[in-house]
């Protein structure tokens, strides 16, 4: 039956409902997945015990060869998901490009290279960062010596494979990590672009926390017969991430607000979003002005600045990061612990990413949204449609992180 | 009695040997707590062989190590002390000073440093006094904080009597302060950014020294640090350029990340990381080893403790006088065959519904996929699938007759009902609009020709009305009950019970015959509600619905079948209307009367239009 009306290639989905695929199993340990020896060393090496939900159920359908869609709350290990199966599932002696990941953002994908070089770190797998903002001929010159996988953003990539930097013959996988975002209007024609360079049935992965009806829809394009698992809304939250307010009259309050909140902040680390790239660069001076210690991170800032501050976030070297939804989604920084959003997100989704910078894979977190009055409605909104809780800060926030 | 004679000498005796037993004596005791001694000494030394050398040992590295370290701290601080606070170089020291923020220069005369000394002192009291204010909330005016700000631009608080003192203090800091950055900034306005790079090569410079004399990093500020960081990333970058082979190691750059206590730092080095992977394989194969053995071990312990037991028991047996055990035959894990061969079968079938899926999964062309190599340019059907497309395209009224398909009779009906309505959106069976579909409704019923059949025994057109008003009366004296079901059975099974009939006899018979049939059409064929329009958006084809239940019935009759009563109403076509039924219970009497009412008024009727007829003759 499923294989049937799925054959009807050009079927109106907006009525379906998209629910969890029935015969999803469940493998609560590693070792009982039948891995590679070396990659099951990397994955405990690399800190994980047992696997969590998403782990559990997506990595087998994947292993398998099926085409799946996977949703799970943030900071669950769904990029470990994608990386355990893309390991367990390339062919080491071969050195070509077998696996394609794209994500929407530079800092993403190079986090995925280092994710699958430490989850193979007993294999030697070889994995490169194909990215935008680096230099072309060094990229051409790395897929030169045979990348077995290859993490990178739609635009180099297309570009590599247009150059034939990067061959796809021997393409078997294409993950699509925050695949919501990758296949909204703006990614959707570069994603197919690429597509179009791969090999006809190859398998597809689509990953993320967030997966609205018209993005699951249009899934039918590309992909045969996929395994959903999926997530309701009302189970999106996290438990651990606590979600508080803070209504302030006028906007030049936020500031006022951020400046006393400034040593909660540095207990262990924070991100601030704002909405525009030059609210963060005026955010940033402002609070340097006041003798803060801020850094600041956006689109239009050169790569290798990007790549220092990145690094220095990483480090521990800067603890307070002010920045855009270039860094909303999937950057994963184990001491992040608190989230501030000086301006409420544009949309419910950016709202459950960028929460979910903080509590990392079962570590506590808080978010601090800062609304003047007309935005509590939206609040309320966000807290209703994901059936969660938005209270107003309490006095001992401090001790919640 | 005269005194007793001692003789001297054995006075002598006597005291030699007093004392030859007190010497004893001593020497017995010298001995005992000799003896003791040895006892608790070893009571003590219950410990294991060179423990205590050991310990010594320990300690002895241990603190030798630290001591060592602080020993050496220590001297490289004053090392670099000496050479700051020695440098002649003034336009260095300036350098040096915002750096460390310590006043070196000050420190080199006498004086200078006793008051550096005596700066130290008085802070901390300050400090203190501070804290006690904060407590205690006291005090005399002269003791009051006060805020100022510095020349650095930091707001500080001191008492009041302080105040003109730091003051002083301040301004000469500022003239310190001041002075070194002149020439910074006129070189800088000169060309700025290459100056940049020149002070940060003659930063680095200086840094490497600093790092001959071992800079700690407490020393370092944190804009440093995060400067001497970046260069070592950037570092670490151009080193991976040209390697063919990226490790963790290689892209870690510091990250404060928490690994598993698996986790081992391989070396950045491909050689060396080879070699660590290498011994950690034979490590892992010396564990399996390991692992391998003990549990042979402990399956064979285990086996001897069973056969130990078996003997035991055996004795405990031959002592009762029994014979010995039998040996039992070993449980073999022997689950019934029968659900073994239904497990086997049931994956099986899922195995081949795997496949299956497979097939059709392998088969599937993604729309996406479209035109590239090896893609057919559409999409390619199997038989049954384009069976299946056709017969959908088909226009129903052309379809073969359901009659074809015992086994889809009612549901295929639903389907198709359901078809029709959705059909309103999908013009699948006609082309009008909602609207339209009514009138046309209308319209089709009435040159329907099934409705035809069911148009009343009369033949004028004309008495339509009055019939119908006739039916209403006959119907309302139609209780409906429970019979409603062989009632309607009958109306499908056999002729149609026409009501009302020309003769009173006629009523009755058909009644009989309905009773009489009642029994034998028990089995349930389902009630056709003719009373109640379904809501059809297509007439036609709600009309099929009404026919098809009889024609599917038809070859079902098993009883007589009775010639209809041969009038001219039956054989005749006619337009006019036939009455409907009203199922229910028929009450004789009732309708007995109904029929002669209805009898009476055609009588009358006939008669004025015979009367009508002769005058038109």
């Amino acid at each position: 039956m499923a294989a049937k009306t799925q054959n009807a290639p050009f079927e109106d989905l907006s009525n379906v409902e998209f629910e969890t695929s029935e015969d999803v199993e469940v493998i609560d340990t590693f070792s009982s997945m039948h891995l590679k020896e070396e990659l099951t060393r990397g994955i405990y090496a690399y800190g994980f015990e047992k696997p969590s939900a998403i782990q559990q159920r997506a990595i087998k359908p994947i292993m398998k060869g099926r085409d799946v869609i996977a949703q799970a709350q943030s900071g669950t290990g769904k990029t470990a998901t994608f990386s355990i199966s893309i390991l367990q599932s390339i062919d080491l002696t071969m050195r070509e490009t077998q696996v394609l990941c794209l994500s929407p953002t530079r800092e993403l994908a190079v986090q995925i290279q280092k994710v699958i070089l430490a989850l193979g770190d007993f294999m030697n797998v070889q994995c490169h960062a194909c990215i935008g903002g680096t230099n072309l001929g060094e990229d051409i010159r790395k897929l030169d010596y045979g990348q077995h996988v290859v993490s990178g953003t739609p635009g180099r990539v297309y570009d590599m494979i247009r150059r034939r930097a990067l061959r796809t013959r021997g393409v078997k996988m294409l993950v699509l990590d925050e695949a919501d975002e990758m296949l909204n209007k703006g990614f959707k024609e570069q994603i197919y672009d690429v597509y179009r360079f791969l090999p006809p049935s190859t398998q597809v992965v689509l990953i993320s926390a967030t997966l609205p009806h018209e993005i699951l829809e249009i899934t039918s394009k590309f992909m045969t017969d996929p395994i959903r698992i999926l997530v309701k809304r009302d189970e999106l939250t996290l438990e651990g991430i606590k979600q508080f307010f803070v209504a302030v009259e006028r906007e030049e309050w936020k500031f006022d607000t951020l400046c006393d909140l400034y040593d909660t902040l540095t207990i262990t680390q924070a991100v601030i979003f704002c909405n525009t790239k030059r609210k963060v660069d005026w955010l940033t001076e402002k609070m340097r002005e006041n003798n803060f210690t801020v850094s600041a991170m956006h689109g239009d800032m050169p790569q290798k600045e990007r790549d220092n501050i990145m690094k220095e976030f990483r480090s521990g070297q800067s603890r307070v990061l002010i920045t855009t939804d270039v860094w909303a989604r999937g950057i994963d920084v184990q001491q992040v612990s608190l989230v501030i959003n000086y301006d409420l997100p544009n949309n419910r989704e950016l709202y459950i990413h960028r929460i979910g910078r903080s509590g990392r894979f079962g570590r506590k977190g808080v978010a601090i949204n800062f609304v003047k009055s007309d935005d509590i409605r939206i609040l309320r909104d966000i807290e209703q449609y994901y059936s969660t809780q938005i209270d107003e800060m309490p006095m001992n926030v401090a001790d919640l992180i | 009695m005269s005194s007793y004679e001692i003789s001297k000498s054995s006075l002598i005796s006597l005291k030699a040997e007093i004392l030859r037993k007190q010497e004893e004596l001593g020497k017995a005791k010298q001995a005992n707590s000799e003896k003791i001694k040895v006892i608790k000494k070893k009571a003590l030394e219950l410990k294991n062989k060179g423990v205590d050398d050991r310990k010594l040992n320990d300690l002895n590295e241990e603190e030798q190590d630290l001591l060592k370290l602080s020993r050496s701290k220590l001297e490289a601080k004053s090392k670099l002390y000496d050479k700051l606070s020695a440098n002649a170089n003034p336009e260095q020291n300036e350098e040096i000073n915002r750096k460390y923020l310590v006043r070196f220069d000050k420190k080199q005369g006498g004086s200078s440093f006793q008051s550096t000394n005596e700066e130290f002192p008085e802070e901390s009291e300050d400090e203190e006094k501070h804290n006690s204010d904060y407590y205690d909330d006291d005090v005399d005016p002269s003791n009051e904080w006060v805020e100022y700000t510095d020349c650095l631009g930091r707001s500080r608080k001191c008492l009041r009597k302080d105040l003109e003192n730091i003051k002083a203090k301040d301004a000469d800091l500022k003239l310190i302060i001041d002075k070194p950055q002149q020439p910074v900034v006129n070189t800088e306005e000169t060309n700025s950014d290459k100056d940049k790079e020149n002070e940060n090569n003659e930063k680095e410079k200086e840094e490497q020294v600093d790092a001959n004399i071992e800079v700690e990093p407490e020393m370092i500020s944190a804009d440093m640090e995060r400067e001497k960081l970046r260069r070592q990333w950037e570092q670490e970058e151009e080193e991976l350029r040209d390697k063919t082979n990226i490790h963790y190691q290689n892209v870690l750059f510091n990250e404060a990340r928490l690994h598993g206590t698996g986790y081992y730092a391989f070396s950045k080095d491909e050689e060396e990381r080879a070699k660590q992977q290498d011994a950690l394989r034979k490590l892992r194969a010396e564990t399996e080893q390991q692992q391998k053995k003990a549990q042979d071990l402990k399956a064979q312990r285990e086996k001897q403790m069973a056969a130990r037991m078996k003997a035991a028991r055996n004795r405990r047996r031959a002592r009762l006088g029994l014979p010995p055990e039998e040996d039992e035959p070993e449980p073999t894990p022997e689950s019934t065959p029968d659900t073994e061969e239904d497990k086997r079968k049931s994956e099986e079938k899922s195995k081949e519904g795997e496949k299956l899926l497979a097939e059709a999964r392998k088969r599937h062309v993604r729309p996406w996929d479209i035109g590239k190599e090896g893609v057919n340019e559409f999409y390619q059907m199997n038989q049954d699938e384009w069976n299946e497309k056709k017969r959908k395209e088909r226009h129903s009224e052309f379809a073969p007759p359901m009659t074809y398909n015992k086994s889809r009779e009612f549901s295929s009906m639903k389907k198709i009902e359901c078809d029709i309505d959705s059909s309103d959106k999908s013009l699948k069976f006609s082309s009008i609009t909602p609207r339209n579909a009514k009138n046309r409704h209308q319209k089709l019923k009435n040159i329907n020709p099934y409705k035809q059949s069911h148009k009343t025994t009369n033949s004028e057109a004309s008495d339509d009305e009055d019939n119908d008003e006739l039916l209403k009366d006959y119907m309302k004296s139609q209780p409906s009950g429970s019979n409603n079901k062989t009632y309607s059975t009958c109306q499908n099974t056999s002729y149609d019970p026409e009501y009302p009939t020309e003769q009173n006899d006629d009523v009755i018979f058909s009644h009989n015959k309905i009773s009489a049939s009642g029994s034998s059409a028990m089995n349930p064929t389902p009630i056709f509600n003719e009373v109640e329009e379904p809501d059809y958006n297509d007439a036609l084809l709600a009309d099929y619905h009404k026919i098809m239940p009889d024609n599917d019935e038809q070859p079902e009759r098993k009883r007589t079948e009775i010639a209809p009563p041969p009038t001219y109403d039956y054989y005749g076509a006619s337009d006019s209307k036939k009455p409907k039924y009203a199922s229910g219970k028929v009450n004789l009497a009732d309708s007995i009367e109904a029929g002669l009412k209805f009898l009476r008024k055609q009588a009358e009727r006939k008669s004025s239009r015979r009367a009508d007829d002769f005058e038109i003759m």
